[in-house]
C-alpha cells in the first residue's frame, strides 16, 4: 500500500489498521516468496516481466549458443575430416618420395634390366597402395570420394586406374552465412584432371525469350542484375522507368519493358535483335531517339547490353550479353545457324573405342550424355565460362583421342584432340617439337612438286599448318595441311597426281614429330598420332616410371622421375593447403568455444542468481516480515476497551 | 415552564442518547463489515418557550443519523476498481501467456526451432546418413507437436477467456438488478425521513463497487436518493430498472468464437471502457490473439521459406509419381490469382526438372517457365500440367478433380525438381518437407516422414552432397519476405522481448492502478471506517450523558414528591 498516502488522513480507522497491515503482510510475504524461488531455481529472472531487457537479452543469448553449438559440431566435424584426409595425404607423399627415389636410383645406366624390372613390381605396389589410400573410408564414408560418398572414387579398368568418383567440395557452414569444405577430392589430390580437352568453341548462343536471366554471362561478362533502368525516349519527350527485378527469364523482361513503355504512351518496343539474335534492340517511331540509363547505383542495362543511347529514328542495338551454354541451351540457338551434328565423334582411349551418333540431339544435355553413355573412360562438361564442352580422362595412362567420324562434328563441338590452338609444346607427350635451322622438312606433292619448310617460331598446330601451305603456295604446289581427322594429327591433302605424297626430314626429327615423316598416297598423307589427351596426374607418372622400367628405358625413366617430382611438389602443397585448412578450422573452433565460453558467462551473469545478494534480501525479508508481525500484533491489540471498567 | 416540562427535557435526553448509544453500538458491530459506512448521530437542542428572562430549552433530539461517506472520493474508488481489475486481468493474462510459451525455460519452442535447425546442421553434414535423416524429420515433428500445443492452449486460453466474460456479464446483470431494487427501496426508506437509509446504501455501494470491478462504470445520485448508472454512454439502470447486460457469442474475423456484452433491452453493444471484462477482453483480442498471430506467423514462415529451399532440392531417390500436398480453387486462373486460394502464391520464375533414364542413368533438364506477371497469358495450374506434359519428356503432369497437382514419369524414369526461383512447387506442395500454412495446420509432409530418403539434403544426385541442407539451415538466420524481412530467429527473439515488455507494462500498470486504489481505499477508510476507540469514547459519552439525564430525571422527581408532600 501507498505509504505515503498517510500524511494526507486525518483520522485512521480500526479497518483502515488491518488494511494497512495485511498489505504490509502480503507484500513482506511476496517478497519471501520471491526469494525463495529465485534461490531454489538458482536464476534471477522468473519471469520475462521482471526485466523485459534482460529477457531478452537471455533469449538472444539462448539462441546464440544454440547457433554457436551448431557451429561447433560443423568445425569438428571439418576438423575431424581434415585431420583424416592429413594422415592419408603423408601416406601419399611417403609412396611418391619412394617412388621417386626408385626413379633416381634406376635413371642411372649401372641397373640392370632384371633389376629395373624387379623394381617395377614395387611400382605396381605403390599404385596398388596409393588406390588403397584414395579409397580410404571415414567415419563410413570415402574419404576423398568428393559428394559421391557411398562408393569408391578409383576403381581399375583395363589394368589402370580410373577416376570414377565426384569432384565437388563437400562444406559445411563455419558461421552464420559462410561456408567452406572440409573434403579433398581425390583428382585434385593426385593431380587427376588438371588437363582438359577441348572447351576451344566458344560458342555463340543465340537470344531467345526463355533463356534465363541468370544464364547470361551479359555484355560486361559479370552475369545480369535484374534491376530498375530509366528509358528516355527523345521527340515526345517521354521518360519512363522499368523495374526488371521480378523477370526470371529474358521474355519476362521484354514482356515487363513493352508493358511499361505502352503505359507510359511511349512507343519504344524492346525485343531480340533479329539481325543479331545475341544482341537486343530497341526501336522507337521514325521521330524518336532512344536513351537507357542505369539507375540507383544498378547496372541492369550495362548488363543487358543496351546501357546506350540512338540518334533520331536509330533503333538502339545492345551488345552480345553472351548466353551461357547450359545443359537445356538447344542446338538449334548455337550460332552459326544452329549446331548441327549429322556424323558424330570418333573416340579412342587407349584400347577403348567408340563412335558417337548425336542423332536426335536437341540440347547440350543430349550431347552430353551421348559422350558420357559412351564408356570410354572420358567425362564430358560444360566448360566453367559456359562457352564450351570440355572432355577429361578418367583413365591414367591411357591415351584420348578425339576425332571426326567422317564430317567435321568434333572440330564443331570444339573437342577434337588437336585444333589450331594446340600447342607444339604438348605434342609427343609433352616432349613437344624440336626445329632446326632453315628448312625443317621436305614435302613432295602428288606431281612430283618439292618443297621445305620451315617452322621455325611455330608455337601451335595452326602455326605448323600456316606454314606448310605457305610454302606449298610459293612453290606452285596443290598440296594443302590441315589437322587429321583422327584428331591426333597433321593430314596432307592433294588433288592427286602421279606421285604419292611423301615428307622427308632435312636433318632434324621434326617431320618424325610432327608425324608426317614417310610416303602416303596420291591424295593423302595421313600422319601419325602425336598429340593425345593422357592424363598427367600421379597415376599416369607411375605407369610411366613401371613401364620405363620394365622397357629398361633410362631416359624414359628420368623422364618419369621428373613426373614423379613435379607431382610429389603438388601434393606437398596440397599437404601445405589442407593443414592451413585444418589450422583454419582449429582457429575458428578455439574461436567459437571462447565465444561459448563468454556467451555462457554473460548469460550466467543475466540470468542466474546471486546467491550472497538473495540469501542476505531474504534474511532483511525475514527481518521485515517479524517486523510487521510484531508490530501489527501490538498494535492491533491496543484499545481503549482494555482500559474501560 | 414547569416540572412536567423538566421531565420531558430529560425524556428526550434519554431517547437521544440511547439512540446514539445504538449507534455507536452498530459502529461496533460493523467494525469489520467491509464496504461498511460508519454512522454518525447529529444531536440538536430543542428549542423551547421564550420568557422575560429567556429561553428554556425543551430538550434535545436526534436531528439525522448520516453516514460518514465521500460520494466523490466513492466514484473515484470505483474508477480506481475498474482500472485495477482491468490491469491485474491483463496481467494475470499475460503471465498465463508466458507460461504457455515459457520464453525462459529449457524445452520452449525457441529451444525446438533450435533443434530443428541443429538437425539440419547436422545433415550438411553427413547428408548420406538415414538416422541423421530420420532425426530431422522427428526434430520436426517435435517442433510441429510444440506449436501445436502452443495453439491449443492459446486457444483454450481464449476459450477460457470467453467463459470468465460470460460469468462476468451474468454476475453483473445479476448486481445491476440487485442496484436497481436497492434504488427502490432506499428511496421507500427515506421518503420523509431527515436522514439516510445507511444499510441499503451501504450495500448498494458494495455492489456498485462490485459491478465496478466488471465494468467502468459512472453514476449519478438522484434527489430522491436513487443512483443512475452508465457504463460508457449507455445507461444501464435507471431508478428502478435495470436495461440488464447479457453476453452474446459471436465469430470474429479469423473464424474464432467470441464473447461479447450487450444490452438486454435493444441488444446494443457496450462500450467496456475499464474493468475486469475490459481487461479480458484485451487479453482476448489483443495479447492473446498477437500471440495466435506471430504463431502463425512462424508457422507460416517455417513452411513456406524451408518449403520453398526443400522443393528445389533432391533427396537420395528421384521419384516416380508425386502428388502436390496444396490444392488449388480454380485451375484455370493464374496461380498468384487470390482465387486460386493458394496460401503462398508463386511469382514470376522457373524451376527445372531433371528426369532420368532408370538403366542408362541419362539425365534429360528441362526447363518450366511460370509467368505471372500478369502481362500476356499468366500461368494457370492447367497450363503448368500442360507445359510439363508437352515439354518435359517421359513425364505427365495432370491436374487432379481434387486440384492438386500430380506428375509422374513413364516407367523406367524417374524425377527430380532444380532452382525454383518461382516457388511454385512449395505453393503446390511438392517436393515439400512441410505441410499446412499456419500453426493449426502445419504438418510434416508423408512423403518424407515415411521415407527419409526424401528429405532433400541435396542439389545434385550425389548422396555425399549436403548444400540444400546447408541452405535450409542458414534460413533460420536469413531474412525473409514472409515474415516481413526478418529471419526466423529474429522472429521468435521478437515475439518473446514484445510479449516481455507488454507483460512487464501489464505489470507496473497494475501496480500503478494498485496504488491509487491503495491511497483512495486508505482515505475512503479515514473517512468512512470505524474506529473503535472513537466508539469508545462515543459509547462512554453517551452512557454519561444518559446517565446524567437519568440523574435529572430523578431529582425532577424529587422534586415532584417533594411537591406532593406539600399537597398531602
Amino acid at each position: 500500500m501507498n505509504i505515503s498516502s498517510a500524511g494526507n488522513l486525518s483520522r485512521v480507522s480500526t479497518s483502515l489498521r488491518t488494511f494497512t497491515l495485511i498489505s504490509q503482510l502480503q507484500r513482506n510475504t511476496l517478497d519471501i516468496f520471491e526469494l525463495e524461488q529465485r534461490i531454489s531455481s538458482g536464476r534471477e529472472i522468473l519471469s520475462i516481466s521482471d526485466d523485459p531487457i534482460a529477457a531478452e537479452r537471455i533469449t538472444r543469448m539462448l539462441k546464440s549458443l544454440d547457433s554457436q553449438d551448431q557451429i561447433l559440431l560443423n568445425l569438428r566435424h571439418a576438423d575431424s575430416q581434415l585431420a583424416a584426409a592429413d594422415a592419408s595425404i603423408t601416406e601419399i607423399t611417403d609412396l611418391l618420395n619412394e617412388a621417386a627415389r626408385i626413379a633416381s636410383e634406376q635413371s642411372g645406366s649401372l641397373q640392370s634390366a632384371d633389376e629395373r624390372a624387379s623394381q617395377a613390381v614395387i611400382i605396381d605396389g605403390i599404385i596398388d597402395q596409393l588406390t588403397n589410400v584414395a579409397n580410404r573410408e571415414f567415419q563410413s564414408q570415402y574419404l576423398f570420394g568428393g559428394r559421391q560418398t557411398d562408393s569408391p572414387p578409383l576403381n581399375t579398368r583395363l589394368g589402370r586406374v580410373t577416376f570414377v568418383g565426384d569432384r565437388g567440395d563437400r562444406r559445411t557452414l563455419v558461421n552464420r552465412e559462410f561456408t567452406l569444405p572440409f573434403n579433398v577430392t581425390v583428382d585434385s589430390l593426385l593431380q587427376l584432371r588438371r588437363d582438359v580437352v577441348g572447351g576451344t568453341s566458344n560458342f555463340v548462343v543465340e537470344l531467345d525469350p526463355n533463356v534465363r536471366l541468370a544464364d547470361l554471362n551479359g555484355a560486361g561478362d559479370r552475369g545480369v542484375t535484374p534491376g530498375p533502368i530509366r528509358v528516355t525516349e527523345g521527340g515526345p519527350g517521354i521518360t519512363f522507368d522499368v523495374d526488371l527485378s521480378a523477370a526470371a527469364t529474358l521474355g519476362d523482361a521484354i514482356a515487363l519493358f513493352n508493358d511499361t513503355a505502352a503505359t507510359a504512351g511511349s512507343s519504344i518496343t524492346l525485343g531480340i535483335n533479329p539481325a543479331d539474335p545475341t544482341t537486343l534492340r530497341l526501336q522507337a517511331g521514325p521521330l524518336s531517339s532512344i536513351q537507357v540509363q542505369d539507375i540507383g547505383g544498378n547496372s541492369t542495362a550495362a548488363d543487358l547490353g543496351i546501357r546506350s543511347s540512338s540518334s533520331v529514328g536509330a533503333p538502339l542495338i545492345g551488345s552480345n550479353v553472351n548466353r551461357r551454354i547450359t545443359q537445356t541451351t538447344p542446338l538449334s540457338a548455337i550460332e552459326p545457324s544452329g549446331l548441327s551434328l549429322p556424323n558424330g565423334v570418333t573416340i579412342k582411349n587407349g584400347d577403348l573405342n567408340a563412335t558417337v551418333d548425336f542423332t536426335g540431339a536437341a540440347t547440350i544435355q543430349d550431347v552430353l550424355n551421348r559422350l558420357n553413355g559412351t564408356d570410354v573412360g572420358i567425362y564430358a562438361a560444360i566448360n566453367d565460362h559456359g562457352d564450351g564442352i570440355q572432355i577429361e580422362n578418367l583413365i591414367a595412362g591411357t591415351e584420348l583421342i578425339i576425332g571426326e567420324n567422317g564430317g567435321t562434328d568434333a572440330a564443331r563441338l570444339g573437342i577434337k584432340t588437336l585444333n589450331g590452338e594446340t600447342l607444339l609444346s604438348s605434342l609427343n607427350g609433352g616432349r613437344g617439337v624440336h626445329p632446326g635451322t632453315g628448312d625443317d622438312f621436305r614435302i613432295t606433292d602428288s606431281n612430283g612438286v618439292s618443297f621445305g619448310v620451315d617452322i621455325s617460331g611455330a608455337a601451335t598446330i595452326q602455326d605448323v599448318i600456316d606454314a606448310i601451305n605457305a610454302a606449298a603456295g610459293v612453290a606452285g604446289s596443290t598440296l594443302a595441311a590441315d589437322i587429321s581427322p583422327s584428331g591426333g594429327g597433321f593430314r596432307l591433302t592433294d588433288l592427286g597426281g602421279p606421285n604419292p605424297i611423301s615428307v622427308d626430314n632435312l636433318g632434324n626429327p621434326v617431320a618424325q614429330e610432327l608425324g608426317i615423316l614417310g610416303t602416303g598416297t596420291t591424295t593423302e598423307l595421313d600422319g601419325e598420332i602425336v598429340g593425345s589427351f593422357k592424363q598427367s596426374g600421379i597415376f599416369t607418372a607411375l605407369y610411366r616410371l613401371r613401364d620405363a622400367l620394365i622397357a629398361d628405358d633410362s631416359s624414359e625413366i628420368t623422364e618419369a622421375g621428373s613426373d614423379i617430382q613435379r607431382i610429389q611438389k603438388d601434393v606437398i602443397n596440397i599437404l601445405g593447403q589442407v593443414g592451413a585448412r585444418s589450422k583454419d578450422m582449429q582457429d575458428r573452433l578455439l574461436q567459437t568455444e571462447d565465444a561459448v565460453a563468454a556467451t555462457q558467462a554473460l548469460l550466467s551473469e543475466v540470468r542466474d542468481v546471486d546467491f550472497v545478494e538473495a540469501v542476505t534480501r531474504f534474511q532483511q525479508a525475514q527481518t521485515a516480515l517479524q517486523a510487521s508481525l510484531q508490530t501489527g500484533a501490538t498494535s492491533l491489540n491496543l484499545s481503549l476497551f482494555n482500559f474501560l471498567g | 415552564m414547569g416540572l412536567g416540562s423538566a421531565l420531558s427535557v430529560g425524556r428526550t435526553a434519554l431517547e437521544a442518547y440511547q439512540a446514539t448509544l445504538q449507534v455507536a453500538g452498530q459502529n461496533i458491530a460493523n467494525v469489520a463489515t467491509p464496504g461498511y459506512t460508519r454512522s454518525s448521530a447529529r444531536l440538536a437542542a430543542i428549542p423551547g418557550q421564550t420568557f422575560s428572562f429567556g429561553q428554556l430549552g425543551n430538550g434535545v433530539r436526534v436531528n439525522s443519523i448520516r453516514r460518514n461517506i465521500n460520494e466523490a472520493l466513492q466514484a473515484r474508488l470505483r474508477t480506481a476498481v475498474s482500472d485495477v481489475a482491468a490491469a491485474s486481468v491483463e496481467r494475470d493474462a499475460l503471465n498465463q501467456i508466458e507460461g504457455v510459451l515459457d520464453p525462459l525455460g529449457d524445452r520452449n519452442l525457441g529451444a525446438l526451432i533450435s533443434d530443428f535447425f541443429g538437425s539440419l546442421n547436422d545433415l550438411q553434414n553427413t547428408p548420406d546418413n538415414t538416422a541423421t535423416r530420420g532425426i530431422v524429420v522427428n526434430t520436426a515433428q517435435s517442433l510441429i507437436q510444440r506449436i501445436r500445443d502452443t495453439r491449443g492452449q492459446l486457444i483454450a486460453f481464449r476459450n477460457q477467456i470467453n467463459s470468465e466474460i460470460t460469468t462476468a456479464v451474468v454476475r453483473s446483470d445479476q448486481v445491476a438488478t440487485e442496484i436497481a431494487d436497492l434504488n427502490q427501496r432506499i428511496v421507500v426508506a427515506e421518503a420523509g425521513a431527515n436522514g439516510q437509509a445507511s444499510a441499503l446504501r451501504d450495500q448498494r455501494d458494495l455492489l456498485l463497487s462490485e459491478l465496478a470491478d466488471t465494468f467502468e462504470i459512472q453514476t449519478r445520485e438522484q434527489p430522491n436518493g436513487a443512483v443512475n448508472v452508465y457504463i460508457g454512454n449507455e445507461s444501464i439502470i435507471q431508478f428502478g430498472e435495470s436495461f440488464g447486460l447479457k453476453a452474446v457469442s459471436e465469430v470474429d474475423d479469423d473464424g474464432l468464437a467470441q464473447i461479447v456484452v450487450r444490452l438486454k433491452i435493444n441488444n446494443g453493444p457496450v462500450s467496456t471502457g475499464a474493468g475486469r471484462i475490459a481487461g479480458l477482453i484485451k487479453a482476448r483480442d489483443v495479447h492473446n490473439s498477437e500471440q495466435v498471430n506471430r504463431l502463425d506467423q512462424l508457422a507460416a514462415g517455417l513452411i513456406y521459406e524451408i518449403n520453398r529451399v526443400h522443393s528445389g532440392g533432391q533427396g537420395l531417390e528421384g521419384f516416380s509419381t508425386i502428388t502436390g500436398e496444396t490444392p488449388v480453387d480454380d485451375s484455370t486462373v493464374a496461380l498468384n490469382d487470390p482465387l486460386a486460394g493458394l496460401a503462398f502464391p508463386p511469382q514470376t520464375g522457373t524451376f527445372f526438372i531433371d528426369v532420368r533414364d532408370d538403366a542408362s542413368g541419362e539425365v534429360v533438364r528441362t526447363q518450366i517457365n511460370v509467368n505471372l506477371d500478369g502481362i500476356g497469358t499468366d500461368t494457370t495450374l492447367d497450363s503448368l500440367a500442360a507445359d510439363i506434359t508437352t515439354n518435359v519428356p517421359n513425364v505427365t503432369a495432370t491436374v487432379l478433380s481434387n486440384g492438386r497437382l500430380e506428375i509422374s514419369a513413364a516407367s523406367g524414369f524417374s524425377f527430380t525438381f532444380a532452382e525454383d526461383s518461382s516457388g511454385a512447387l512449395a505453393s503446390l506442395g511438392i517436393n515439400t518437407f512441410f505441410t499446412g500454412e499456419d500453426s493449426l495446420t502445419i504438418g510434416v509432409n508423408d512423403l518424407v516422414a515415411n521415407n527419409v530418403d526424401y528429405v532433400a539434403a541435396s542439389s545434385t544426385p550425389f548422396v555425399g552432397d549436403g548444400s540444400n541442407a546447408t541452405a535450409l539451415v542458414a534460413l533460420q538466420d536469413q531474412a525473409v519476405a514472409t515474415l516481413g524481412g526478418v529471419s526466423l530467429n529474429e522472429h521468435y527473439a521478437t515475439t518473446m522481448s514484445d510479449l516481455a515488455v507488454a507483460s512487464s507494462s501489464a505489470s507496473s500498470a497494475n501496480d500503478a492502478a494498485s496504488v491509487i486504489l491503495d491511497s483512495l481505499t486508505v482515505q475512503r477508510e479515514s473517512v468512512s471506517g470505524v474506529n473503535l476507540d472513537e466508539e469508545a469514547v462515543s459509547l462512554i459519552t453517551s452512557q454519561r450523558a444518559y446517565e446524567g439525564a437519568a440523574r435529572y430525571m430523578n431529582v425532577v422527581n424529587e422534586m415532584l414528591q417533594t411537591l406532593m408532600t406539600l399537597i398531602r
